[in-house]
């Protein structure tokens, strides 16, 4: 192969870790953030005896380590390709150990790396993975120095335990490298392969892993379907792309592989692109945001999110509302449906932990310290690895709202051995000491049930009657228990929580919503009940006007489709006339 | 049996005469190793002292003096050295005076000569039992800090894994739940996987082995949750019913007791006397659960049990009532047949989320009541386990942060005075500090088990189940 096309070789590559670079950067930064919510950098006793207890444990405890800096918008795809890069020069060495006489072929060694740029924009996979890759290459190019070839055969098959110890499943990757490598020594690189596997199976039996979770570790093979095939696969890719580099140079002389190149660049591109999963970083993100007390952001990112049926965006819609107190004000502006996929997440087994997280945001705002608790300590538990910064901070602030200062003190003292936390676990631990609790907890205990009552998991809507019984002037509670059965189209049960919170009661001290004016008239059915119901809830005039020009047009015309008037549109009677529960999430 | 073990009535004035205290750790010292009574076996009582940097120990006792260091804060005892000296020391109370930044602290290791049993296993699990991800069980020499695992859920489909219930004569059990589960028998070496459950009889839940190995005595309970809406207050466990039945392992047959079924009472925590002959168990009248919970006040009760027959006797007596301001659990027997240790709660029957939970002795001979409190704190002290020489016991308490279990072991002198408890040492007690995980249903045993995670796992995927018959 010529100098010239050596060059061109060289800037591909160059070009293939810039753009990922700039992929990860424009298209991916929460979801790398999100890596460090949803792991921690320990070295104590007990995870440390967790790191040994487990395969992978170098490229855990390097992984972990990196993934403190993914914070950092800069740091994250700068240290991604940092790994990438050090995966396509230990390729290239590779190969080079393996074909001296052969041309490099840095084009095909961009290949794995594509996918494994693919792989970690996911936030369930572990920098760890990454960087075990990066080890087992370099580990096969240490392999290929070694000349003696009945000795080198020994060290290969001492060194597969030994790699699946320090990188995990990636030992495997290794261990085809290796079988290329031998490839020309008769059964020698079959043998290869297979001592390999079945050690690396007896190894994943000695650490008590099933075979799946022995040929992914450090990836949890419950996270990260349906891409755990893909994953599998990726030993393979390697092996395939060495497989092709014996053709390269062949091909690379040919005069239309030059024309070709332009073209693998924008179809890796576009590859690159369909990878791009635009919902699940918006996802990330306004969660992330919300973890950030960014609320401001949050509303803004909500009110414009792309994908309307969302669950997270219409809840942070109503989160951020009900945080302004204008939860009924702005219900309609959000997403239309049951108020199980609109003001709620779902948390029970088998939902995802994101939903967990997040939730508890809006049972903090609600005063619900209780199922906050358990949600938080749900989400750290399904997740994997157990360990989160980010419920780790949860609970710790879940406990000062509860009083808790014992509890606080478990989890500021595990979040003062960590890198991005201690400063934050510092000043909440000074204000324990000092009793000046921040103004926020002390809002949310004033909000929290003083006596006891019993509710079963997830059952938020009765934990809301608890609270909003307890303390009728807990706006949040009371609107979110309201907005709910008006969600849910219970109109008969969301006037007599009317009568109960709001008549005679928070209407004499804030604005009532519209939405519930609205909601009040809904069972109006006649000229004196109106008269009635005007008079009992002191409704404005605008209401009643616009009720009363919707009731015209209704007596002539009883399509729903047609009787609303520009006036109607946005209100409560449209939501109860056009809103079917089947398609929830839809006008 | 029966008949020695009337309770007075003014136990009942006893009851109310129980008062907490908070744990202490001393000068910073964690865990708290001051002034505790310790078995002359135990692994090396590892300290760190927060803030502190070089640390000079000396441990002066009638056999000699010995001089220890520790930096970083941290003390680690070297374990050859450690046992010479308590071996030296047996019966003896040591003066340990502890060195570092300037400062000096003084307190006494009171050595007994009763050996703890070797081996102690526990569950490793996040504290919201609902859900379980990753649970373990372990078993840990109590001499070293060597721990094998004799269970791991990631390689059972995630199943729930319940209590370890220690050897007896050979015989232990482990209940694995989920599709393939069943519970886990070790008869001497021999592993069985058993369907408890039959047409008759529910699914075994808590029990206990009789002395030669040959019963199990259980629960079958329907269990479930709540979640208090008071902030202070977690979470509420509690059995839609339950009731007892006896399962013979020799023949692998069942059997129950009308005086121990029926819709009337809810029966739970059972646990043979020494000799066989009885059995102790708690008991409450039914009321709707969770809105009633609070009236659930279960009683310590005894039914008669004929080792000849496998079969319980028709007449339950209750020897300790509870009253409307406690309610029992977790009965156990020592195995020199002279105290029957309970947790004593305000109301219900899982007291592991009631801060005010704790544990009581009662003397079968005499039947007096201690309220130990020597050995309780705030925070929730529950599930004991007696050591097999009846001087040791080990329970889950929640003490030092309120929400994870770590295991604490009490000395129980033969007249019932007890020691100052103290945490299970580990090689480096951090380990308690970072860990996400409680130290569940402590147990102490003597012959180590003889199956292991792996096994486990088999036992889960592969084996068929057995199932247990119903005899009437």
């Amino acid at each position: 192969m010529g100098r010239k096309n050596r060059v061109e070789d060289y800037c591909f590559a160059a070009g293939v870790v810039i753009l990922s670079w700039i992929m990860l950067f424009a298209d991916a930064p929460y979801r790398l953030d999100f890596k460090e919510q949803i792991s921690i950098f320990l070295l104590d006793a007990d995870r440390f005896s967790w790191y040994l207890s487990n395969p992978a444990v170098v490229s855990s405890i390097a992984g972990d380590w990196l993934t403190q800096f993914y914070t950092s918008r800069f740091m994250g795809p700068t240290l991604s390709v940092i790994l990438f890069a050090a995966i396509i020069i230990g390729l290239t060495g590779f190969f080079r150990k393996a074909e001296p006489k052969r041309p490099d072929c840095l084009v095909l060694m961009t290949f794995p790396v594509l996918l494994e740029g693919y792989f970690i924009t996911f936030p369930n996979y572990p920098v760890s993975s990454t960087v075990g890759l990066a080890i087992s290459v370099w580990a096969a190019v240490g392999l290929a120095s070694l000349k003696d070839s009945k000795l080198s055969f020994l060290i290969y098959g001492l060194s597969v335990p030994v790699m699946f110890v320090i990188v995990g499943a990636h030992a495997f990757t290794m261990t085809l490298l290796l079988a290329f490598l031998k490839r020309k020594d008769g059964i020698g690189h079959m043998l290869a392969i297979a001592i390999g596997v079945v050690i690396m199976i007896i190894c994943g039996r000695l650490y008590n892993l099933t075979l799946l979770q022995t040929f992914l570790w450090p990836v949890w093979p419950g996270y990260i379907n349906p891409h755990k095939a893909l994953i599998l696969l990726m030993p393979w890719l390697v092996l395939a792309v060495m497989i092709l580099a014996l053709f390269y140079e062949r091909v690379m002389d040919a005069r239309w592989m030059r024309t070709l190149y332009p073209l693998i660049i924008i179809f890796g591109t576009s590859v690159s692109g369909a990878f791009k999963n635009d919902e699940l970083e918006r996802t990330v993100k306004i969660g992330t945001l919300a973890y950030r007390n960014e609320w401001k952001e949050v509303k803004e990112m909500a009110s414009s999110f792309k994908y309307k049926g969302n669950f997270y965006k219409n809840y942070y819609w109503n989160v951020c509302n009900a945080r302004e107190g204008r939860l009924a004000d702005e219900l309609l502006r959000g997403g239309w449906g049951r108020s199980s996929d609109i003001l709620f997440l779902s948390t029970t087994k088998g939902d995802p932990y994101f939903s967990m997280m997040y939730f508890t945001d809006a049972l903090l705002e609600i005063g619900d310290v209780s199922q906050a608790t358990d949600c938080a300590l749900l989400a750290q538990t399904v997740m994997p690895g157990h360990y989160s910064t980010r419920m780790l901070r949860r609970l710790a602030e879940i406990a000062v709202v509860a009083g808790d200062y014992g509890v606080a003190d478990k989890y500021l003292n595990i979040l003062l051995r960590t890198r991005n936390h201690r400063k934050w676990a510092q000043e909440l631990m000074d204000d324990i000491a000092k009793d000046k609790i921040p103004e926020q907890y002390l809002k949310w205990r004033s909000r929290t049930a003083s006596n006891d009552h019993f509710f079963h998991q997830g059952d938020i809507r009765s934990s809301l009657s608890i609270i909003a019984s307890e303390s009728p002037y807990n706006r949040v509670a009371v609107d979110y228990l309201l907005c709910s059965y008006l969600l849910d189209k219970n109109v008969n049960t969301f006037v007599s929580l009317y009568d109960r919170y709001y008549l005679n009661s928070l209407d004499r001290i804030v604005r009532v919503p519209e939405l519930y004016q609205e909601a009040l008239l809904v069972n109006v059915d006649s000229r004196e009940s109106l008269m009635e119901t005007v008079q009992k809830y002191n409704l404005s005039e605008k209401v009643v006007n616009k009720f009363m020009n919707l009731m015209e047009i209704r007596s002539k015309d009883s399509n729903p489709h047609t009787v609303l008037s520009q006036d109607a549109m946005g209100t409560y009677w449209e939501y109860i006339m056009l809103t079917r529960f089947n398609n929830a999430d839809q006008k | 049996m029966k008949n020695r073990i009337i309770i007075f009535a003014s136990i009942i004035l006893l009851l109310t005469g129980c008062a907490h205290r908070t744990a202490s750790t001393g000068n910073g010292m964690f865990p708290d190793y001051s002034d505790v009574t310790i078995p002359c076996n135990i692994a090396p009582l590892n300290f760190r002292i927060a803030g502190a940097g070089k640390i000079s120990v000396t441990v002066k006792g009638s056999a000699g003096e010995y001089k220890f260091t520790g930096r970083k804060g941290l003390v680690k005892f070297p374990v050859g050295k450690w046992h010479a000296m308590l071996e030296s020391e047996k019966g003896n109370t040591l003066s340990v005076n502890v060195e570092y930044n300037g400062k000096a602290d003084a307190f006494t290791w009171t050595v007994i000569p009763d050996p703890i049993d070797k081996y102690m296993s526990y569950r490793l699990i996040e504290p919201a039992y609902e859900v379980w991800s990753g649970i373990q069980v372990e078993q840990r020499d109590m001499e070293s800090f060597r721990t094998v695992l004799l269970g791991d859920n990631r390689n059972a489909e995630l199943c729930c894994m319940n209590c370890h219930t220690s050897n007896r004569n050979g015989t232990s059990f482990m209940h694995l739940r989920g599709a393939k589960g069943g519970t886990i028998l070790n008869r001497n070496g021999k592993l069985l996987k058993l369907n408890t459950r039959t047409d008759k009889t529910g699914n075994t839940v808590y029990g206990d082995i009789s002395a030669d190995g040959r019963y199990g005595v259980f629960t079958t309970a329907d269990i479930t949750f709540a979640i208090h809406s008071r902030v202070d207050m977690k979470m509420e466990v509690y059995d839609k019913r339950s009731d007892l039945v006896v399962l013979d392992f020799d023949n692998l047959t069942v059997t129950d007791s009308p005086a121990t079924s029926g819709d009337e009472f809810q029966e739970t925590f059972p646990c043979f006397s020494a000799d066989g002959r009885t059995i102790f168990f708690c008991r409450a009248a039914h009321h709707n659960q969770p809105d009633s919970i609070s009236d659930m006040h279960y009683d310590i009760a005894v039914v008669e049990f004929d080792p000849e027959t496998g079969k319980m006797g028709d007449k339950v007596i209750t020897i300790v009532p509870a009253g409307e301001k406690f309610s029992f659990s977790h009965l156990k027997a020592s195995p020199d047949g002279q105290w029957l240790m309970v947790t004593a709660a305000q109301y219900g029957t899982f007291p592991v989320w009631h801060k005010e939970s704790e544990l009581w002795l009662i003397d079968l001979q005499t039947g007096n009541i201690e309220t130990l409190p020597k050995v309780n704190a705030y925070g929730a002290d529950t599930y004991h386990s007696w050591s097999s020489n009846s001087r040791w016991v080990v329970f889950a308490s929640k003490r030092d942060d309120l929400v994870y279990g770590r295991p604490y072991i009490a000395y129980i002198s033969p007249d019932g005075t007890a020691g100052k408890p103290f945490l299970l040492p580990q090689k480096d007690p951090d380990r308690y500090v970072t860990t996400l995980k409680s130290f569940n249903l402590p147990e102490l045993y003597a012959i180590p088990e003889i199956y292991n995670a792996r096994e486990t796992a088999a036992m889960y995927s592969k084996v068929k189940t057995e199932q247990v018959q119903y005899k009437p």
